[in-house]
């Protein structure tokens, strides 16, 4: 722990007179790693009051499945054991009453799924061009919304419908490439990527897709942007060091910072409901596993 | 000067060994009428023990990977970043961050067309280097009508080494919803000279499909002569006429790995450290690039590693491998770009550090690129007037870019690299020399890309 810490120390170079400033925060624990099979896994959350995670993992040959993690013991339960399509980016509401994800369909189409865990119903929402897919889907935290990623005409835009897979609303109609959106706490902002400009970058709009404005702007791809519980910080991937690494940037854009060093893929960031901790898909051991991260000693500065 | 065909060649000073070679391939028939010593200078060329081909089959897209365009409008460039690799003037997308570091070590070719836009004709077209006799996939042809994978007549060139000389490493035969390429094997020559299909999955498991026929079989047990031979006569008492010939192909097989001895440990990767199994990942593609890459130092001539429906699988979309006709640019950042960066980048580290890339030439590509233009649901779809392809080893000069697409990636601004030049080259690298390939009379028309050497 000493050891990390000292490495923490912030780097002052002088170069011919001019003081070059080379901040580097990196995290004074390594991250704990939580799953050891290796498959190939993306977009876990926090579920059950932080008391369990789901995720999706490449856990047969020819199969995509959303699993259920219990962190006493490590317990994993397929939750459609019997499903045989694709199921994956799953989302939960804050009460646990909806489970949302893209399932796939008709090859090549995927769809968004509702499910009313407390009535038993399921809904949909289907794309409109046969090859058309949904991703990334988000519940908005009133629970009367479900905003995601729509690749159908018109490109891939922000998208939202409402629970039952109704009332679609286009949020963004811009140029490049839109996806990850994600609700702030309060419900009425949405951070998400865009290549408007050239690469991926973190935007902000309000809730009905109003005020787009940009939050981050490195020439690299920021993406996957994921709220602290406070509202106050966003987590994100962002490619700017070289490989993907996790970053936190204040909610203003001010005082990006990052979380992890490692040479392997770090992605896919989620926040603990504490807000003290990051989940993370990396590869930092090789293969692809769920690790925690600790930011009580990351500077918040 | 003077100009032959496209190419010109010197005729004051003398022919050079590279227009020679030009020369001489695009007379392939012509060949014997030089003398030995010239066909000596051409197998000069012949630094190759083991090909390597990484098949990236659905069609990966160019402007996203080796060939971005920052500069083209919104509705061409995509959203990944260039960033600059250790070749000087040749930038790679921010999904390639160790290939980009490692750059020195291949080269890319930016300017690879094909004849056909659909995965299976364009699939045999650029594994068999030619065009089908009887119509080809879209004519119903049959794969009797196709000449012979590159694989094929690199392992007819060789005396055998214990193992079968030509392997392809998937699950089954690659193709798309339709069915396998045609072109996958022996062609016109015969299913005799068809690859050895094996299935490696992503725990490193390995398996031979066609040997399931033999009651448990498994690689593992290969070393059981005794075994294996009273499995074979058991299997022949019980054929009828029909299935003999079938038979037969399976019988010279596990004879050949039977011959095999200790080579037959080139299957077993739990020989591997665990750390360098867990560089290639846990992938299927990833351990059966360590499974090809042991197969190589066990002497095998041509290696076959698909990325293939069998080899990775996301979602139904992406089945065929890089056939991202949606969510080209979320596939892409989730898995597909990842994935190949450190797969292909520590391929080739590993077999630099051992020594073998100099005698393994590696080539990495797919049937065809994809649109530069963006769909209407924000993908890319097939384009095969020009696309990429990456070459390492075996004695391709490293650290080149060769060729140069238009602004948009669309077409060539140089010569375009057909089929028979990436065939004609590979040969010519793996010691298949004019002559024999004018006795094979196959790859009739192509040349070296001198500009790799």
């Amino acid at each position: 722990m000493n050891c990390c810490k000292a490495l923490r120390a912030r780097i002052l170079i002088v170069m011919s007179g001019v003081l070059v400033v080379a901040v580097q925060s990196l995290p004074a624990a390594e991250p704990r790693r939580l799953t050891h099979d290796g498959e190939r896994k993306l977009a876990p959350l926090f579920v059950e009051k932080g008391e369990a995670v789901i995720f999706a993992a490449h856990d047969e040959p020819n199969r995509v499945s959303l699993i259920r993690m219990r962190l006493s013991d490590g317990k994993q339960d397929r939750v459609d054991p019997k499903l045989t399509a694709h199921q994956f980016d799953p989302d939960v509401s804050a009460d646990g009453r909806y489970l949302c994800f893209v399932q796939t369909y008709t090859s090549p189409q995927s769809i968004l799924v509702v499910r009313d865990l407390k009535e038993g119903t399921e809904s949909r929402f289907i794309p409109q061009e046969a090859r058309g897919t949904v991703r990334g889907p988000k519940i908005s935290p009133d629970q009367q919304r479900v905003v995601f990623t729509l690749s159908d005409p018109g490109g891939q835009q922000i998208a939202s419908v409402d629970m039952k897979g109704a009332n679609l609303k286009r949020l963004t109609e811009s140029a490049g490439t839109n996806a990850w959106p994600a609700f702030s706490p309060d419900g009425r902002q949405i951070a998400f990527s865009s290549s408007r400009d050239g690469g991926f970058h973190l935007f902000l709009m309000n809730a009905d897709g109003g005020n787009i404005r940009p939050l981050t702007n490195h020439p690299l791809r920021d993406m996957r942007p994921a709220w602290s519980p406070d509202g106050k910080r966003i987590a994100f991937a962002s490619a700017r060091d070289g490989n993907l690494e996790i970053y936190i940037v204040n909610a203003d854009g001010t005082n990006a910072r990052r979380v992890t060093n490692h040479p392997d893929r770090d992605d896919f960031p989620v926040w603990h409901p504490d807000g003290r901790q990051l989940l993370v898909v990396s590869e930092r051991a090789g293969d692809s596993d769920l690790y925690l991260i600790d930011l009580d000693d990351i500077p918040r500065s | 000067m003077f100009g032959f065909g496209n190419y010109r060649v010197r005729d004051c000073q003398g022919l050079t060994r590279r227009s020679f070679l030009r020369f001489g391939a695009g007379l392939p028939f012509a060949a014997g009428m030089f003398g030995s010593d010239h066909l000596a200078q051409g197998a000069e060329l012949a630094k190759a023990k083991s090909v390597m081909m990484i098949w990236l089959v659905g069609g990966p897209s160019h402007l996203d990977l080796f060939d971005p365009k920052p500069n083209a409008p919104a509705e061409f460039r995509g959203p990944f970043a260039a960033i600059s690799t250790r070749t000087a003037g040749m930038q790679f997308t921010e999904l390639l961050p160790r290939l980009a570091a490692g750059s020195d070590r291949f080269s890319v070719v930016r300017t690879n067309i094909n004849y056909n836009g659909g995965h299976r004709p364009a699939g045999s077209i650029a594994w068999t280097c030619g065009r089908a006799s009887d119509g080809g996939e879209d004519g119903n042809g049959k794969p009797t009508g196709y000449p012979p994978h590159l694989g094929s007549i690199i392992a007819r060139s060789r005396s055998s080494s214990g193992l079968p000389a030509f392997m392809s490493l998937a699950r089954g035969p690659v193709g798309d919803g339709v069915g396998p390429c045609l072109g996958y094997g022996g062609g016109v020559w015969g299913s005799r000279y068809d690859p050895f299909m094996v299935d490696c999955s992503k725990l490193g498991q390995v398996s031979i499909s066609e040997l399931k026929l033999l009651d448990g079989l498994t690689p593992a047990r290969l070393n059981d002569r005794q075994r294996v031979l009273g499995e074979l006569n058991r299997v022949r008492r019980g054929l009828d006429l029909a299935q003999l010939d079938q038979w037969d192909g399976l019988h010279q097989k596990a004879l050949q790995l039977l011959r095999g001895g200790d080579t037959l440990n080139a299957f077993d990767l739990s020989r591997e450290s665990a750390s360098t199994r867990t560089r290639y990942g846990r992938t299927s593609f990833g351990q059966s690039c360590l499974l090809g890459r042991r197969l190589v130092e066990a002497g095998v001539s041509y290696v076959q590693v698909n990325w293939s429906q069998f080899a990775e699988v996301f979602y139904p979309f992406s089945d065929y491998g890089w056939d991202t006709h949606a969510d080209n640019f979320g596939l892409l950042a989730d898995w597909h770009g990842p994935l190949l960066d450190q797969v292909l980048s520590t391929l080739l580290e590993d077999l630099h550090d051992r020594g073998l890339l100099e005698q393994t030439l590696v080539v990495c590509l797919g049937e065809f690129g994809r649109t530069p233009r963006i769909n209407s649901i924000g993908s890319r779809d097939h384009w095969h007037p020009c696309y990429f392809s990456v070459w390492a080893g075996g004695g391709v000069r490293p650290g080149r870019v060769i060729g140069e697409s238009d602004a948009r990636g669309e077409y060539p601004l140089t010569n375009p690299i057909t089929p028979e030049m990436v065939g004609t080259t590979i040969a010519e690298l793996a010691g298949v020399g004019t002559q024999q390939r004018a006795e094979y009379r196959v790859l009739e028309g192509g040349r070296v890309i001198d500009e790799l050497l």
